[in-house]
């Protein structure tokens, strides 16, 4: 290892060097120094990209100057896949159990389409309470979040859109577009800020859905996220495409194929790259061995008990990835197989309560987690949903027979919070009707919560573009207003 | 829709739109197209064939020099790899090299050239090109539960045939957008061309499935767009979609253009049908891949069968009648006598449409009734959940209707009751069809019991309009006979009016089976002969003009509920008017064949060059224009326009034969040079745009795999001039599932590896891969296990060659797999290699070797086209 180079001189870690056409390019780009990469902040550049870029090559300049100042440095999403109701955690409605059994009003519109017969309204089965110091109104679902942290987080919930089934609701809240293949937000914030560590990908995507990062749209693949499956129970947590050495003494095996490319006329980003890799290969295992942890943080986290032992393990690996330098880092809490895991049409207190539990106490050691080592402050955590959940019941015919004790799918009004990474504590904004079917007040669309997260990031969101196809893209495309009134 | 439709783009940003609305009409890629003459007067010891001069002039105007011809080895290797992405063979680069001995480079050169491009594998290659700007993803467009088939691969096989028979390009195109109207007007039996002219608009068809839009409106808005921008891009190299929602703020594309050319799509048939409710799916609509010989003798077939069931039908209502008048109407009192003189049978009868569970069962209406149904054909079930009074032996009758015998289980609280069952054929699927059906009778307990009818897997349960439940005491056969024998009656009849008393007088269907007349029995034996006789046709993608033509209204900023009232008529596009004749569209036709021959119309100033464009990108890494889906003013501009100008100009000249363009360019100086120039300091185009060498590039995923895999022999060549055989090149990678429907089984590290270099399996136009190099990669190459696998097939191989020290065993792996020998020191690198794997490692012969090859496939000169 010594006779590497300093890890400084190297990209980060999924970091594009394009090899353009030719490899002359390349040598360029080596020459200008690869640095503008490691902790590269954003740049008028990307604006200046939405000229007649013809090729997309990444930012290189030298001289790179953020938009303004950064609340938040990295990111942390824990996505609850399938669709948290707001009725039944934190948008308390009490005329749903006043008016349990009864039709809504005619005032609350069916949507245009739904996706089954609407029912009657159903009240929510938790019990709901005032928590802390501002006395927010939250059920019991998520107690150990609420007793130690409902203070602290930031509610928006008032969010809203049109996507009423989960593939295109997913694809709309993290890439902007219900139908489109598009960067995601993770996409667009490594290619907008680069990784903090030159030994690992900026966007980790922890227990993606089919085991599959977003695609990434137009954007090269260098901006990928990295997707991590399951963390096995079995120690070592190692399941990284490819990042098992393969077989061992692999520095010899380097050295050959340095020789085969110093024949020919070496190509000097390959070569970094593969030593790149190299000390990648060394570095992430070490990232994501759990056992590096203390027992007390283990316990922190719930792993080792039955409930919360999986998510606990997903999140004290998200923390440990934004430790080391990642950017983005996406939780999902989903079955692998077959994904829609808070999606309870039916059965909606028992599904809903399980699920809460293996995730309330994993969430809460999470932000004492990041709070305890000083993180939280620049670190912005997002959890919510692809939607809500309707007020009223839904008639559902389902494997286990005919059901009505569930909600369906509600994108018109729902509820998502965020903490730490300037954002404001204890603070709720917008609202929905009093059946909290529709956002009413302050709504919120899914580019305005883009927009606030990447200014939280320290983005403008206006101006960070991509050309493609003949056009300038945005996360945002032409929509998105930042809500200033989240920010601290 | 209350905001505008996330459609909308982001046309604005970089600059003001009045700015360019100036520039819009002298943009060069509008301006009409003609042949330049090549450059004169150039102080020239190099060129080859006017290709070159214009390049040369370029270089010259810049102070620089074309670089000298690459090495013989290098070019055959160049040129294999470019014309049919595969590796040439050992036998080749010897016979190659015997070539350039006994010929001269110049001549071996040339005949390679002629040879390549006859080779059925050049179909693949470029076929692969144009299907990323056509969006073909293997395995993408599965109609899932339906066919467990590709219906696009059709329509990549004629892409390929197409490229192999070197098809006219404006043909090409012609065919692709309104081939099924071209084979409408055409006579005769079908031969693989009139296939072909129907398989071709699979190209309007495989876009995205977009099978859970809940709103039919906007997913129908939401497809013509997608195929608006797919065609404007892949032929025009403009994107018309800008204009969905405002006129395009850069090119000239006014808003009702694309409402024009929306009446165009939107008249065009791809669904089978777009229901509003989502959970019908949204199939694209198929047709029989088969002769029209064998789709009439299909039809006849099943014509025959329809027949027979008619007649069926006639000979049951005959022996109803006679039943009817000979017995039942005559003994309408003695039956109900006897039924009300046999013991009470109580039952439960519940209409079916109240399930208690279901996977893929419907409601459905059927002359004021309510039945449920199967939607489509995969493994389904419906169930009930009885309540019953006590515990016995109950019978269990369904009301039911179905053309043909469908196979059941009955599933009673979870265990088979009856395995198999074929429920009968009751004549067809309406209400005079319904008829009671016993299901034999089981033990249930008291209370709630769980029933569930399964159907077999991708079939159909009949439809069910009524369950019954009733009790059945173990002496009833005793009564029944006892009863009949009393009042003279026929005892089946008896019985099934016990069972179901209300059914009076009975249907047909109800009778059927006391009737049995010898005819029935005859005509089903008949039937389940003509069934055999013609498994059902295989299907493709049908694309076909809908019934009634419909002009769009313009849809205002793209929002599908707020429309003007006027529609625009169906129109080409109004782009370069004063070059290309109008074409007038007639009443009842969607207007895609005249919108073809606008695109490809030789006055079209756009066709051409997007399309040598292509070509040079394929060939160079990078087009003329470097943006080969972006000619608007948006886009790159070109480089080199006399030379593009001139290579579009000579393809219509060729009578649009792409081979003749492919020939010209390959035969070039400027595509013969070396890569290995170095720049020097002062280099004014450091990023070769110029050509001043041959651009070194990142081959293809696809490339990169077929190269492994035909180097351990699983990629047979084919004879060049002879027809593709796919079954000998099925394992390339342009044949395998790639999409993210594909089954894991199917080789997710192959998956893995062709994502990871670039392919996209999205089913989104790709017009330039994604070429970027990433530490992933580098992790591939070391980690995977795909690539230490082929090694070791490779390596076994190698040691299969029989008297071989290790320096010619060596030699052999680098020629095969670089084209190329070892210079000495390489060689002593790779014996320190060697012995390091064999004594340090202590790895075994196989395993040393499999390290070697690795690295050598692991090398920038394997990945790297040169």
């Amino acid at each position: 290892m010594n006779s590497f180079p300093s890890a400084s001189n190297f990209p980060s870690g999924n970091a594009a060097i394009r090899a353009g056409g030719d490899g002359s390019s390349l040598l360029s780009l080596s020459r200008r120094g690869f640095m503008g990469f490691s902790g590269l902040a954003l740049c008028d550049l990307l604006t200046r990209q939405a000229s007649k870029a013809a090729t997309q090559t990444p930012p290189t300049s030298e001289d790179l100057e953020p938009h303004f100042p950064a609340r938040a440095k990295r990111m942390i999403f824990i996505m609850l896949d399938g669709g948290l109701s707001q009725v039944d955690s934190y948008d308390y409605k009490p005329r749903l159990q006043a008016e349990h059994g009864k039709p809504l009003p005619a005032s609350i519109k069916s949507p245009k389409f739904t996706f089954a017969e609407r029912g009657h309204i159903i009240g929510s089965p938790f019990e709901w309470s005032q928590w802390g110091e501002t006395g927010s109104w939250a059920s019991d679902l998520f107690p150990k979040v609420n007793s130690r942290w409902l203070d602290k987080l930031c509610f928006i919930h008032s969010l809203h859109h049109e996507n009423e089934d989960h593939i295109t609701a997913m694809s709309m809240l993290n890439t902007g577009v219900p139908r489109e293949v598009r960067p995601a937000m993770g996409n667009w914030l490594l290619y907008g800020l680069g990784s903090d560590n030159s030994n690992l990908p900026g966007y980790v995507d922890l227990t993606p859905k089919d085991g599959k990062a977003f695609p990434t749209g137009f954007l090269p693949s260098s901006f990928a996220g990295a997707p991590i499956m399951k963390p096995s129970r079995r120690g070592g947590d190692l399941n990284w495409d490819n990042l098992a050495a393969g077989f061992s003494d692999q520095r010899e095996h380097l050295d050959f194929i340095q020789a085969i490319n110093e024949e020919d006329d070496p190509l000097i980003a390959e070569l970094r790259n593969r030593e790149l890799a190299f000390r990648m290969q060394n570095v992430a295992p070490e990232v994501m061995d759990l056992n590096k942890e203390s027992e007390a943080t283990k316990k922190l986290y719930g792993v080792g008990e039955n409930h919360t032992d999986e998510f606990g393990r997903t999140l004290l690996l998200a923390r440990r990835f934004s430790e080391a330098g990642v950017r983005f880092v996406t939780a999902t809490h989903s079955t692998s197989r077959y994904g829609n895991l808070w999606d309870q049409h039916a059965g909606l207190e028992k599904g809903h309560r399980g699920n809460a539990n293996a995730v309330d106490q994993p969430i809460a050691a999470l932000l004492h987690d990041l709070e305890s080592r000083g993180m939280l402050e620049d670190t912005l955590v997002l959890c919510g949903s692809e939607f809500g959940r309707t007020p009223s019941r839904e008639i559902f015919d389902g494997q286990m027979g005919r059901s009505d004790d569930g909600r369906d799918h509600n994108p018109h009004g729902f509820t998502m919070w965020m903490c730490g990474g300037g954002t404001k504590q204890g603070y709720h904004h917008g609202a929905t009707d009093d059946y909290g079917y529709y956002a009413v007040r302050d709504r919120v669309s899914i580019h305005d919560l883009h927009a606030t997260v990447l200014h939280l990031m320290g983005i403008d969101h206006e101006r960070l573009t991509f050309h493609h196809s003949g056009r300038d893209y945005r996360l945002t495309d032409v929509f998105g207003k930042v809500v200033n009134e989240v920010i601290s | 829709m209350t905001l505008p439709t996330p459609i909308i783009f982001l046309c604005l940003l970089a600059a003001s739109a009045g700015m360019m609305m100036g520039e819009k009409k002298g943009h060069w890629a509008f301006q009409p197209l003609q042949e330049p003459s090549p450059p004169a007067n150039l102080q020239d010891d190099w060129s080859i064939n006017p290709v070159d001069l214009f390049v040369l002039k370029s270089l010259s105007d810049v102070g620089l020099r074309p670089s000298p011809q690459a090495e013989p080895a290098t070019l055959l290797r160049r040129l294999t790899l470019d014309l049919t992405g595969l590796p040439p063979t050992l036998e080749e680069l010897e016979s190659f090299e015997a070539a350039v001995t006994s010929e001269g480079s110049d001549e071996a050169y040339l005949e390679i050239v002629e040879r390549l491009l006859a080779s059925p594998h050049y179909g693949e290659r470029w076929g692969r090109h144009w299907l990323d700007v056509s969006r073909y993803v293997q395995g993408k467009t599965k109609v899932a539960a339906v066919d467990r088939i590709d219906m696009a691969e059709p329509y990549r096989d004629y892409v390929i045939r197409a490229l192999n028979t070197n098809k006219p390009f404006d043909q090409f195109v012609t065919e692709q957008i309104a081939g099924d109207i071209l084979a409408g007007t055409a006579s005769g039996e079908q031969s693989q061309d009139q296939l072909d002219l129907l398989a071709a608009p699979g190209f309007l068809s495989i876009g995205p499935w977009f099978a859970d839009c809940a709103d039919p409106n906007t997913l129908r808005m939401d497809i013509i767009d997608e195929q608006i921008s797919t065609t404007t891009q892949a032929f025009l190299g403009l994107n018309f979609a800008c204009a969905r929602c405002h006129d395009h703020f850069f090119d000239p594309v006014p808003t009702r253009d694309y409402y024009a050319l929306a009446g165009i799509f939107g008249s065009t048939r791809i669904l089978k049908k777009n229901s509003s409710n989502w959970r019908d799916g949204r199939y694209r609509l198929t047709q029989p891949e088969a002769s029209k010989k064998q789709i009439r003798a299909y039809e006849q077939n099943e014509e025959l069968i329809s027949s027979l069931r008619r007649d069926r039908w006639k000979a049951l209502t005959d022996a109803r009648e006679e039943l009817l008048s000979r017995e039942l109407l005559q003994k309408e009192e003695h039956y109900s006598n006897a039924l009300r003189h046999l013991p009470p049978m109580p039952a439960i009868e519940i209409e079916a449409e109240d399930y208690q569970g279901q996977n893929n069962v419907r409601r459905v209406e059927i002359d004021g009734a309510t039945v449920v149904e199967t939607q489509r054909e995969r493994l389904q079930w419906v169930g009930w959940r009885p309540e019953l009074p006590e515990a016995g032996t109950y019978t269990i009758l369904l009301r039911c209707a179905a053309p043909e015998s469908y196979r059941v289980e009955l599933k009673i609280d979870g265990k088979s009751a009856l395995l198999e069952f074929p429920l009968p054929a009751s004549g067809g699927w309406e209400g005079k069809h319904f008829r009671w059906v016993s299901l034999g009778h089981h033990l249930l307990r008291s209370g709630k019991n769980d029933v569930r009818l399964w159907a077999e897997d991708h079939s159909y349960l009949p439809r069910i309009d009524k369950l019954r439940f009733v009790r059945t005491p173990p002496h009833r056969g005793k009564w029944v006979n006892e009863a009949a024998r009393e009042w003279g009656l026929r005892k089946e009849i008896l019985s099934q009016l016990q069972f179901v008393p209300q059914a009076w007088p009975p249907g047909i269907s109800d009778l059927e089976r006391f009737l049995v007349p010898e005819a029935v029995a005859q005509i089903d034996t008949e039937i389940e002969k003509r069934r055999a006789l013609h498994a059902p046709l295989p299907r493709m993608l049908a694309v076909t003009d809908a019934r009634g033509t419909q002009n769009e209204p313009v849809h205002v900023g793209g929002d599908t509920y707020n429309i003007e009232k006027k529609p625009v008529p169906r129109a080409v596009p109004s782009l370069a008017k004063h070059l290309v004749k109008n074409r007038v569209i007639p009443e009842n036709s969607s207007g895609r064949l005249q919108l073809a021959q606008w695109i490809v119309d030789p006055g079209n100033p756009l066709t051409p060059r997007v399309i040598a464009n292509r070509l040079w990108q394929g060939h160079f890494g990078t087009g003329i224009v470097a943006t080969s889906g972006d000619f608007g003013i948006q886009g790159a501009d070109p480089t080199n326009q006399p030379l593009l100008d001139y290579l579009a100009a000579r393809l219509i000249a060729m009578d649009w034969s792409l081979k003749d363009l492919h020939r010209l360019i390959v035969t070039s100086a400027t595509y013969r040079q070396s890569s290995s120039t170095a720049p020097t300091k002062t280099n004014p185009d450091p990023d070769n745009k110029l050509l001043w060498r041959y651009p070194r590039r990142r081959l293809e995923a696809e490339v990169l795999y077929d190269s492994m895999l035909s180097l351990s022999g699983k990629v047979p060549r084919q004879v060049s001039g002879q027809p593709l055989d796919n079954s000998k090149s099925k394992d390339r990678a342009m044949y395998i599932l790639t999409s993210g429907r594909s089954p894991l089984g199917m080789g997710i590290e192959i998956r893995k590896m062709l994502h990871l270099f670039g392919y996209d399996p999205s089913g989104v136009p790709v017009h330039q891969r994604d070429s970027s190099v990433n530490t992933s990669q580098s992790l591939f190459w070391l980690n995977n296990k795909l690539p230490r696998y082929y090694a070791s097939k490779l390596a076994e191989h190698l040691l299969s060659l029989p008297d071989l020290n290790d320096e010619q065993r060596v030699t052999i792996a680098f020629r095969m797999i670089l084209g190329h020998s070892p210079g000495p020191l390489l060689m002593e690198q790779t014996f320190t290699y060697l012995d390091h794997c064999r004594i340090v490692q202590d790895l075994g012969e196989t395993a040393s070797w499999a390290r070697v090859v690795l690295g050598l496939f692991s090398s920038d000169n394997f990945s790297y086209l040169k």
